[in-house]
């Protein structure tokens, strides 16, 4: 494939060597790269039974397939593994420079097997791929060592790093990989993989070319995707009304198909702090824990608390990850708030802010941005870090913990001292934090409260309500990495009209958000078509925000077809996501992951039900529906596993033997 | 002898995405030019440093046609 | 000249095919669009009605393969 560059790194880290691997051109026509690379990989290279903090497991670095060919918003990386947090397949997406990096030194992806017995790095240019002592970077946080190893490599290229924090050395089960002081691959417990191998980062410093079929096409589709973006622009100080906006999508007893083109216009202004206010009031957002409807979760003061025209007054600078004309990060300026040390940080995503905010019943937005960058910084995930503090606060709310087994920790709703002190606990493994740092089943295994728990086969889930959207149910307990918000739901499915480019992909309906929605195979093709969009993103490195703005203002088939040279139709790229994710089943089956034992927490499926709320009486059944989504994948409808006719008809057995 | 170019960045399209930074083999750009496109706070890409080789890299791999290469060097 | 209506909540989706596609004869303006779907000028301009992602006037003229569109409310990561 003429975008990629055909070859990968293999780095043993027990015996320190570096070998390059030519990838047959069949693979990369079949899954891409990305996630599909990885995917390959890792199921035809990962021995069964791996100990996931052990030698056997691998730890990829993918790139995507129009990475670095002049597409915007392609500019994703994939971190996968054999996750040691669910015991299944591992995955991590982030934005930020490292992937046009990973190109750049010539390679499409970087697998780590092994276990270094001293700490390392990797450093990678034209010339060599090498591992350096680590020594004087082990035990620095993932910002201050990053900046470090950019000193220590400057004079040339601008080197790219990916990095561990002290979470991810403490082998963390909910650490992540970081990446631009401030963007991280978080999910799966990625970060613990790249710990256990002693990998402190990976410093990229290459410059070689990436070739693109049809630059000028490729230039063009990029051209205009920019002039559109560019010319967005919002009124100043709108973000209150988010709120009400909010209000509006919770009072709609269905789901709506919307329109995705103009989605810029939220992450251009605000980013993803824009969706806190709407989701405090639509019930987008899970509040006290999962545990309660807006009105008793603070309703409009908490969502106001949160209006992102606060964090727009401190933003210093927007942040765009490489390709992306959107600029939905930014760069904040924490020095006017006495309450944190912190002068500087990338501004906090929706999910951390949701997280540690209303999720903790805090309505001190000051406390969150601390949080924020406390876990840039360890490398920890805010999704399952705030999981874990809000069921640790629920448990101590309700006597199930005493305050001598908190170490005097008052875990009360709203005390955000006592959330940053815990943060910090679990960031250095002290104390009552040991117990938390390998997140909530694990915690809850220890002290009780599963009740509280609210995992989904060990991942902790995004701040996405499943009782607000019975699709987001099926993908957060049906996928190979469970737990996920990220994968499909359908607010993102009603924006993207996949129908305009898929034969089988149904037409976005208005349904029910609750019980009274039957299963229908019409909602297993939904789920099916939004899950191969996805895996078909993150083939070709792109960008999450892109899907959402719909096939029609980001033409992914014409940049495909433009990058790689080829004249494919929707239907032939849909099936590489359907190729992509069945290899990922496969890996949880071989490795012993039983799909059919994942189960939404009865919070999560409203058992019983909130009692106000936009959420108040729904309940979900999901059973059947997951059943119909693993039929539509042709999976077993039991079990999940892959059926031998599907993997051969998806020439995925062919696959595994190049 | 050639007259060697230099990029001139001209930011009324520019959407910082930073294409040209990640193309630059030298390190030569980086998106520091402080500035507000519209009335949106953007970092802006500029030369920083006296690397440039004059490859025209940067002007090529600009998807919004922002740079041209000019024999005049603004320092 | 088909084109694709992606409506506001509470319009008139009687017009529309089951992908959200209208036939409109060659000529139409997002005017003529919005009459279809029976939304008001002025709702359209509050929600920021664009065709192919941009905002435009509702006297633009529509091209087969148009997407009119309204700004809605999607959720971030």
């Amino acid at each position: 494939m003429i975008s990629c560059m055909g070859k990968v790194l293999r780095v043993d880290l027990t015996t320190g060597t570096t070998t390059v691997e030519k990838i047959p051109d069949e693979v990369y026509e079949a899954v891409l790269s990305g996630k599909g690379l990885g995917a390959w990989y890792l199921y035809k290279n990962i021995p069964a039974g791996a100990d996931p903090l052990g030698p056997d497991n691998i730890l990829g670095f993918c790139s995507g397939a129009l990475t670095g060919t002049g597409a915007m918003m392609t500019g994703r990386w994939t971190v996968v593994c054999k996750s040691p947090l669910t015991g299944g397949w591992g995955d991590a997406n982030c934005g930020g420079y490292l992937s046009p990096a990973i190109k750049q030194c010539g390679y499409d992806a970087i697998f780590f097997s092994g276990i270094s017995d001293k700490p390392v790095y990797l450093y990678c240019d034209n010339k060599k791929a090498e591992l350096r002592d680590a020594s004087e970077y082990w035990g620095v946080d993932a910002v201050d060592a990053e900046n470090m190893l950019r000193e220590a490599h400057s004079g040339g290229k601008i080197p790219r790093i990916a990095v561990i924090g002290r979470a991810g050395e403490n082998l963390s089960l909910i650490s992540g990989i970081c990446n631009e002081g401030g963007r991280i691959a978080a999910r799966s417990g990625v970060g613990a993989v790249m710990g256990s191998k002693k990998l402190k980062a990976i410093v990229l410093a290459g410059s070689k070319p990436i070739k693109c079929a049809d630059h000028a096409k490729v230039k063009a589709l990029s051209k205009e995707l920019g002039r559109k973006i560019h010319k967005i622009s919002v009124p100043k100080g709108l973000g209150g009304s988010l709120a009400i906006g909010g209000i509006g999508m919770g009072k709609s007893p269905v789901t709506l198909p919307l329109d995705g083109s103009l989605t810029p216009m939220l992450f251009k202004e605000w980013g993803t702090p824009s969706n806190t206010p709407m989701a405090v009031m639509s019930g987008d957002g899970p509040l006290k824990n999962w545990g309660v409807g807006t009105p008793e979760g603070g309703g409009l003061k908490m969502a106001l608390a949160y209006n992102p025209e606060k964090i727009n007054k401190i933003e210093e600078v927007k942040y765009h990850c490489y390709s992306c004309p959107l600029g939905c990060g930014g760069r904040l300026d924490l020095s006017d708030i006495a309450s944190t040390e912190f002068y500087d940080t990338h501004k906090p995503e929706y999910e951390t802010l949701q997280a540690f905010g209303p999720l903790a019943m805090n309505s001190d937005l000051n406390s969150v941005l601390h949080i924020n960058e406390l876990l840039n910084r360890a490398g920890m995930d805010s999704i399952s870090a705030g999981n874990t503090v809000c069921w640790a606060i629920e448990c101590y709310e309700n006597g199930i913990l005493t305050k001598e087994q908190t170490d005097g920790l008052e875990l009360t709703w709203g005390n955000y001292e006592a959330e940053i002190a815990l943060v910090n606990k679990m960031i250095n493994r002290d104390g009552f934090g040991n117990d938390l740092a390998d997140g909530v089943k694990r915690a809850s295994e220890k002290y009780g409260g599963k009740e509280f728990a609210m995992h989904v086969g060990g991942q902790e889930p995004g701040m996405h309500d499943t009782r607000n959207d019975p699709q987001l149910a099926i993908h957060m307990a049906a996928e190979p990495a469970p737990g996920k918000h990220t994968i499909g739901m359908s607010i993102q499915y009603g924006a993207m009209s996949l129908c305009d480019i898929c034969s089988w992909a149904p037409p976005a309906t208005m349904h029910s958000k609750g019980e009274d929605l039957e299963p229908t195979d019409t909602m297993a093709y939904i789920s099916k078509a939004n899950a191969c969009y996805s895996m078909l993103f993150d083939g070709i490195g792109g960008c999450y925000y892109a899907e959402m703005m719909g096939v029609h203002m980001y033409k992914t088939v014409d940049f495909i077809n433009a990058a790689a040279g080829w004249d494919y139709d929707g239907d032939h790229y849909m099936e590489i996501g359907a190729r992509i994710q069945t290899i990922r089943q496969m890996f949880n089956v071989k490795h012993g992951y039983a799909p059919a034992d994942v189960k939404l927490p009865k919070r999560m499926l409203g058992k019983p039900p909130l009692s106000s709320g936009p959420l108040k009486n729904v309940t979900l059944k999901t059973e059947e529906q997951i059943a119909l989504h693993w039929k539509a994948f042709g999976w077993d409808e039991k079990t999940g596993e892959p059926l031998p006719e599907t993997v051969e008809s998806l020439g995925i057995g062919k696959l595994m033997e190049v | 002898m050639a007259v060697k170019k230099y990029p001139h960045f001209h930011y009324d399209n520019c959407v910082s995405c930073g294409i040209c930074v990640q193309a630059c083999p030298v390190g030569a750009i980086d998106l520091t030019r402080r500035g507000k496109s519209g009335k949106y706070k953007n970092n802006f890409p500029e030369i920083v440093n006296d690397r440039c080789i004059g490859c025209s890299m940067c002007a090529t791999s600009c998807p919004m046609d922002c740079i041209n290469m000019t024999a005049d060097y603004e320092g | 000249m088909k084109v694709k209506i992606i409506p506001p909540a509470g319009s008139d989706r009687s017009a529309l095919d089951a992908r959200s596609w209208a036939e409109l004869p060659e000529g139409s303006t997002v005017a003529d669009a919005l009459k279809i779907i029976k939304c008001s000028p002025a709702k359209a301009r509050l929600l920021l009605v664009s065709v192919n992602g941009e905002r435009t006037p509702l006297s633009r003229k529509l091209h087969d393969g148009d997407v009119v569109g309204f700004f809605s409310l999607v959720s971030g990561g």
